[in-house]
C-alpha cells in the first residue's frame, strides 16, 4: 500500500494517537500525581539510520532505560517508553519512595521492576485506548525491560520490518521531579495500512 | 479468624503496593507471582479473596479465571490491571470476576473493591 498521506489524514492520525498518548499521560500523572507536560505526537516514516542520527544527537552516550510493550491484533507492532538514567532513577525513586542514587549505573532488579510496571501502565494506557477507538481487541505481550545506548536504540525499536520504521513519537516532561522521556509506537506496515483506511473511511 | 487474600501479580512492586493495603486492613495475604503458582495456591489452601493481574507470565489472568469457572471455584476475583479495554473488563465480568481496577490502583480503591466482595 503507498505510504502517500495527505496533511488531513496525517492530522487525524495523529488526533488519534494524541489521544491515545493523552491516555498515557493521565495514567503517569496518576501515578507520579505531578503535572505531565506532553509533546504532539509527531509521525515519522523513516529509515532506521535516519532515526540513529537522531538519537545520538539526542541523547549523546547517554545510558537509556526502556519498557518495551508489544501488542497484536488490529495492530502489529510495539510501544516503548524510553528515559535516560538519571530521569529513570528519579522516576523510580519518586514512585517507590526510595532514595535512590542518581548515577548512571544499571537499575538493580527492584528498580527495573517499578519501571516495567510504569511502562506497563502508561504504555496500556495508549495502546488500550486504540483498542476502544476502534472497538477491536488489542492483545499484548508482557512487557519487556532493557538498557541501551543511543547507537543501539533503533535496533530496540525496529523489530517489525525492513529499514524503514513507521514511528510515532512523543516528549513527555515531569517538571517537578526534573524526568523526561520518550515514547515510541512503531507500527508493522499492514497495521499503519489499517489506521490510513480507518481514517479514509471516517471522511 | 482473619481473612486470607491471595495476591497474584508478577509485578513485584504492585505485590508489595497490594501486601502493604491488605496489611493495613489486619488481613492475611500470600504472593504469587504469575497464574500458574496462583491456581496452585488455590488447588492446596482456602482463601477469600484473589487479587489477580492479567499480563502474566506462564498462566495469564484471563486463563486463571477460566480455569475457576471450569472448576466450579467459589473464590471471589478482584482483577487489577493495566489493561483499559472496554472488551477486556466485559470479558472478565462474564468469566465471573467480582470487581475490576485499572492500575494505577489507588489505595483507597483497592480497600473500598476489597470490602464490597467480601461485604
Amino acid at each position: 500500500m503507498s505510504k502517500h498521506i495527505s496533511e488531513l489524514e496525517l492530522d487525524a492520525i495523529t488526533e488519534i494517537i494524541n489521544i491515545g498518548v493523552g491516555k498515557g499521560a493521565a495514567m503517569l500523572n496518576d501515578i507520579t500525581e505531578y503535572p505531565i507536560e506532553l509533546s504532539i505526537p509527531e509521525i515519522l516514516v523513516s529509515q532506521i539510520s535516519d532515526l540513529q542520527g537522531h538519537f545520538l544527537r539526542k541523547f549523546n552516550d547517554k545510558r537509556l532505560c526502556g519498557v518495551k510493550l508489544k501488542f497484536t491484533g488490529i495492530f502489529t507492532g510495539s510501544a516503548d517508553i524510553v528515559f535516560d538514567a538519571r530521569s529513570a532513577n528519579g522516576l523510580v525513586s519518586a514512585v517507590s519512595g526510595q532514595d535512590l542514587v542518581e548515577d548512571e549505573e544499571d537499575l538493580d532488579g527492584i528498580k527495573a521492576s517499578t519501571l516495567s510496571e510504569i511502562g506497563n501502565i502508561v504504555l496500556n494506557g495508549i495502546m488500550g485506548t486504540f483498542g476502544n477507538i476502534f472497538t477491536k481487541e488489542i492483545s499484548f505481550m508482557i512487557p519487556s525491560y532493557f538498557e541501551c545506548d543511543a547507537n543501539a536504540l533503533p535496533e530496540q525499536l525496529s523489530q517489525y520490518g525492513g529499514d524503514m520504521l513507521i514511528t510515532c513519537k512523543t516528549h513527555f516532561k515531569i517538571r517537578k521531579l526534573a524526568v523526561s522521556g520518550d515514547i515510541f509506537i512503531v507500527f508493522a506496515d499492514e497495521s499503519f495500512d489499517f489506521l490510513l483506511n480507518f481514517v479514509r473511511s471516517s471522511d | 479468624m482473619a481473612k486470607k487474600i491471595l495476591i497474584a501479580d508478577d509485578s513485584m512492586f504492585q505485590r508489595k503496593f497490594y501486601a502493604d493495603v491488605v496489611e493495613s486492613m489486619s488481613y492475611h495475604y500470600e504472593l504469587v507471582k504469575n497464574g500458574r503458582e496462583a491456581l496452585e495456591a488455590l488447588d492446596a489452601g482456602l482463601y477469600d479473596l484473589l487479587i489477580l493481574d492479567l499480563l502474566m507470565p506462564e498462566v495469564d489472568g484471563i486463563e486463571v479465571l477460566k480455569s475457576l469457572r471450569d472448576k466450579q471455584s467459589s473464590v471471589p476475583i478482584l482483577v487489577i490491571s493495566a489493561n483499559i479495554q472496554e472488551s477486556i473488563k466485559n470479558q472478565c465480568n462474564e468469566l465471573g470476576a467480582a470487581g475490576f481496577i485499572n492500575k494505577p490502583a489507588k489505595k483507597d480503591k483497592v480497600i473500598e473493591q476489597i470490602q464490597a466482595i467480601l461485604r
